[in-house]
């Protein structure tokens, strides 16, 4: 056989085994046996030597062509069994994508803190600074100071709990009310919140710890009308503009005059429902003038300066938005409830 | 106090319908609970808050109502006709304690029929919630209930030597009070007595001895006023409260004595018959002048906001039967006897705001901002510290700063560790289960754990921010930040309260990941604690952080450690020990940490650590050796750090081994050293170069075996 019918015949088995590669080993394989240095292409190449010399150009052409051919081939092959490859292995490394989810847990803070936290920006935002104050306080911060009259029943052994004659755990925010004027000069625009405690058994609806915010204004000029209008901007901001206020006259010995403030209920937006009792109304906490008493007891002239405070527990409104009715469930930690919540 | 609402109308013609009636009531401060209705009849059950004495009558309520609707009481009629033998040939009254007992008004009776009062009557009585006795005994409570003024009538023929003596009681003198009980009486008390034994507990309940019966004939007729503290503190000791004990210790008007009596008089001689004396026994400390205080209308509406006119604020003195005087801009306001609660000016603003009503003051914003508002430091940090727990995947707990002591036993705590010397108890717990301060976070967090394991619940991440106290004393040091001079500061009594400590806990049990499958099913380690704080403490600041051996009761000997930054412990932490472990019923291994927030308050931000962020290229060596087991993992990163030099930018552990084919006493480490320099690339003969120094150093200064 001359040496062009043995290039036209490795071509044809060439490419014959060629479409018949279907792995990367196997192309390989058939590359080092065609076209590797050791090939059969390079073999005829090789042997050109052996030909007459006018032979050689036309036989070296032809050769090159084949190879060329042989290459090209080879490289559109190569490009569909690795894109079939490919194709196998993205169908082998399918998943089931409705397995669960697998990560360390992300924690959250207690919804009390995230009711907080929202109390605290909003205060902020309308220029009173917070501030802190002791869970255990003297008699005198906590009752004294705030024009107690002597005998109140709420300083009874019955109603606080007491460490000392003279030191209990505070029953009210307002405990730290008389520290700051002590110790600030007007204007003092702040808030203070915390732990309180009253002398109550655990059941299901009552308490002995629970938590209060307080404020505080004493300024030249301030009226009972910024303290509803301080109230309303603050429970609109908290449970949205459609809240409406209720003021109520009450007593306390540390304002004059006192009321108790009311919002609407947010639940039912004041249609009355099963959590305002039907009212309507949800009532939060105390508030009123500063009393006379308590400015002069630290150096303050009350016909230069007025003020105003307020009190509300937190508790309540954070449960109640996270739809929480047993009150002991609210500080027993129960991972269901944390990380439900 | 059930105000029967056909009552109110007898005094107060025409007033509100009840339920629009109520609603005025309760805006003005005597919150109407709810509206009764008592055989047909509609009944204002409402409260009356304890400055308000005055209002625990119908004719105060009646008071309130002519004010909000501007009406005029038509107050009962007193008028008797007196025309028995003279009062003090019947009877005599000796005040010996007239500090207790600023006034006793008597009046007698003679002749009485007992028998059931009126019809009328009983319903009344009934509506108002008091049990109707019979005549007499009715027209005192009628009375109390009309004008808000105890009254209390005695058999006169059961007083010896028909004498009345208002005295202390005798050390330890017994007397049996009209619901039978026999009580025991002290000097701190006051008794009404006869010339020979107390007949009564003064303003509280009646005796026996002395009681109306059917059998009664002549009465004498009590209506005194007591000192509201002698009240209160018999009444607590004996455990009674009365119709007559809680108006006492409010504020019953003490000129209002014989208008009272006089009232009494006629209504039981009009239903039990008989003869009123004549005169009336009037033992009294003279009273003080009225009150008179002056209002300014320009006050009045700086005050409130408001633009109210002085004629406005005369008609509400004067609908409360106050008496106003204009001179000048000022009002003259004289206070009656009845209100003892109105002592200033603010007190006369507070009735002009609430009959003119709170609704009708103005909202506003309060102006004059002068600085954005300021969170205190103290908060700022616990909100951070909140920030990087809840990251290290915590989730945040509330536990009760309120403890059982006998759980500091089931922690192993020894008496004499500072959690239990040192602990801070309540005089006047109310129970069991809640006596003492908690000393340490790791009470709450062990308790948090065991509510957990009860419920079958075993995966616990937790951590809380709160606080501990100590008997050491000192309080919580707060700085109020905008402060007057030094002179002014009046902080006072710190020296009286326990320390009050911040502190975080952190408490970790069985897996932290969000599913069980996979990877899941590990549980969390020591490791996995010391990661999240090691974290924690960077992510605050603080830097020089080291962390060594130590020792806690309450957990495993061989698995405690504590951070301590130049000195000062800032916390510790470890598995639980697991005869504690046993003592919670914790199902599984669990971790504590407790780290003291005040200390790392002061610590954070120490020093702001500038990173390296070279652009060349960086090129990683690992080194495996052989150390015995007695030389800490952190001697060996130390040595190799300090061998490496300065372009080595990490050192990290990447495997370790102990067990076959390792000899007994030591164990294998493999670090990788990562190694880039700041302004070029490194050559390998450099880093080639330092890895012989770490290899030299490891043989020389940490006992190693090359591998």
């Amino acid at each position: 056989m001359d040496t062009l019918a043995e290039l036209a015949q490795i071509e044809t088995t060439a490419l014959a085994e060629l479409r018949a590669a279907d792995t990367l080993d196997v192309l390989e394989a058939w590359r080092v046996d065609y076209l590797g240095r050791k090939g059969r292409l390079t073999g005829v190449l090789r042997g050109m030597g052996s030909l007459p010399a006018e032979e050689r150009p036309v036989v070296g052409g032809r050769a090159n062509e084949v190879r060329v051919r042989l290459e090209d081939a080879f490289a559109a092959r190569r490009a569909e069994v690795e894109a079939a490859a490919e194709t196998a292995q993205l169908e082998a490394e399918r998943l089931d994508v409705t397995l669960p989810g697998r990560a360390p847990r992300m924690g959250r803070a207690h919804p009390l803190t995230r009711v907080l936290d929202e109390v605290k920006a909003i205060f902020l935002g309308l220029g009173f600074d917070i501030l802190d104050g002791p869970e255990v306080e003297t008699f005198y911060y906590n009752f004294a100071s705030l024009n107690y009259p002597e005998d109140h029943p709420a300083m009874d052994e019955q109603d606080s709990f007491y460490l000392t004659d003279d030191t209990l755990l505070r029953t009210h925010t307002t405990a730290t009310q008389v520290r700051i004027l002590q110790e600030r000069t007007p204007p003092v625009r702040c808030i203070y919140y915390g732990r309180v405690h009253r002398r109550e058994q655990l059941t299901l609806r009552h308490s002995h710890t629970f938590h209060q915010v307080d404020g505080l204004l004493v300024d030249e000029g301030v009226t009972f009308a910024d303290l509803k209008g301080t109230l309303d901007a603050f429970f609109k901001e908290l449970f949205g503009p459609q809240t409406q206020m209720r003021f109520r006259a009450d007593f306390f010995p540390f304002t004059e005059p006192s009321a108790d403030f009311s919002f609407t209920c947010f639940e039912c937006h004041g249609a009355g429902c099963r959590l305002c009792s039907g009212t309507g109304w949800v009532e939060f906490g105390g508030c009123g003038m500063v009393h006379p008493n308590i400015l002069r007891h630290v150096g303050l002239d009350p016909e230069r300066y007025t003020g105003w405070a307020f009190g509300f527990g937190v508790d309540r409104v954070a449960m109640r938005r996270y739809g929480v009715g047993d009150i002991r469930l609210w500080m027993e930690n129960d991972m269901r409830f944390l990380t439900g919540v | 106090m059930r105000v029967p609402y056909g009552w109110l109308q007898t005094l107060i013609p025409a007033p509100l319908p009840a339920l629009e009636l109520a609603e005025r009531l309760t805006m003005a401060g005597f919150e109407v609970e709810e509206v009764l209705t008592v055989d047909g009849e509609a009944v204002l059950n409402l409260s009356v808050t304890s400055n308000r004495g005055d209002a625990l009558s119908i004719v105060g309520i009646a008071r309130e109502v002519a004010a909000l609707t501007r009406g005029t009481v038509q107050h009962p009629d007193a008028a008797v006709a007196a025309d028995g033998p003279d009062v003090r040939m019947l009877a005599k009254v000796i005040v010996e304690a007239p500090d207790l007992c600023p006034r006793y008004a008597a009046r007698v009776i003679q002749g009485v029929t007992i028998g059931p009062s009126p019809a009328w009557v009983q319903r009344r009585l009934t509506e108002a919630g008091v049990r109707p006795i019979n005549n007499v005994v009715d027209a005192t409570n009628y009375v109390m209930l009309e004008l808000g003024q105890p009254l209390h009538a005695f058999d006169l023929d059961t007083l010896a030597g028909q004498t009345i003596v208002v005295r202390r009681a005798r050390p330890a003198e017994p007397f049996t009070t009209l619901d039978g009980v026999v009580r025991t009486l002290t000097e701190k008390m006051l008794v009404i007595a006869d010339a020979e034994r107390p007949v009564a507990l003064a303003g509280i309940m009646g005796g026996e001895n002395t009681e109306v019966t059917a059998a009664s004939t002549n009465i004498l007729l009590e209506s005194a006023h007591f000192d509201r503290t002698v009240i209160r503190r018999t009444a607590r000791a004996h455990g009674m409260s009365t119709e007559s004990s809680y108006r006492f210790e409010r504020i019953v008007d003490p000129a209002g004595c014989v208008r009272a009596a006089d009232r009494a008089a006629r209504l039981i001689v009009e239903w039990s018959g008989g003869v009123v004396a004549a005169g009336v026994i009037d033992v009294a400390v003279p009273p003080a002048p009225p009150r008179v205080i002056a209002l300014r209308p320009a006050r009045v509406n700086a005050v409130l906001g408001t633009d109210i006119a002085p004629e406005v604020m005369a008609a509400v003195c004067c609908g409360l039967e106050m008496c106003v005087q204009a001179e000048g801009d000022t009002l003259l306001v004289t206070i009656p006897t009845f209100r003892p609660d109105l002592v200033e000016e603010m007190d006369l603003i507070e009735e002009v705001a609430r009959i003119s009503g709170y609704e009708h003051i103005p909202t506003t914003v309060p102006g004059h901002i002068t600085r954005a508002g300021r969170l205190a430091p103290e908060f700022a940090f616990e909100a951070r510290v909140r920030t990087l727990l809840t990251s290290a995947g915590l989730f945040e707990g509330l536990s009760y700063s309120l403890i059982d002591a006998r759980v500091l036993e089931q922690m192993r705590l020894p008496a004499d560790a500072p959690e239990r010397a040192e602990l801070v108890a309540l005089k006047n717990p109310k129970s069991e289960e809640f006596t003492h301060l908690r000393p340490t976070m790791l009470v709450s967090l062990l308790e948090s754990l065991r509510n957990n394991a009860r419920r079958n619940l075993n995966d616990v991440q937790l951590f809380e921010v709160g606080r501990i106290f100590r008997a050491t004393g000192g309080g919580l040091r707060f700085d109020y930040a905008v402060r007057r001079t030094e002179a002014d500061v009046r902080v006072q009594g710190a020296e009286k309260l326990p320390l009050e400590a911040r502190a975080a806990g952190i408490a970790l049990m069985g897996r932290p990941w969000s599913a069980l499958w996979g990877g899941g099913h590990a549980p969390v380690d020591f490791f996995w604690l010391k990661g999240i704080l090691e974290q924690f403490l960077a992510g605050l600041g603080v830097a020089d952080v080291a962390c060594l051996p130590a020792e806690h009761p309450t957990l495993h000997p061989g698995r405690t450690a504590r951070f301590v930054v130049g000195g000062v412990e800032v916390g510790i932490f470890g598995e639980v020990h697991p005869q504690v472990a046993k003592n919670f019923d914790l199902p599984e291994r669990a971790f504590l940490a407790e780290v003291n927030i005040d200390a790392l308050l002061t610590l954070a931000d120490a020093e702001r650590v500038k990173p390296s962020l070279s652009r060349f290229p960086a090129v990683d060596r690992d080194v495996a050796f052989l150390v015995p087991l007695d030389v800490p993992a952190a001697r060996v990163a130390q040595v190799i750090r300090a061998a490496a030099g300065p372009s080595a930018e990490s050192v990290q552990l990447f495997d370790l081994y102990q067990g076959a084919n390792i000899p007994t006493g030591q164990r294998s480490l493999a670090y990788r050293l990562t190694f880039r320099a700041e302004e070029r690339t490194l050559a390998d003969a450099e880093v080639d170069a330092a890895m012989d120094a770490v290899r030299r150093a490891l043989v020389d200064e940490a006992s190693a075996t090359l591998r």
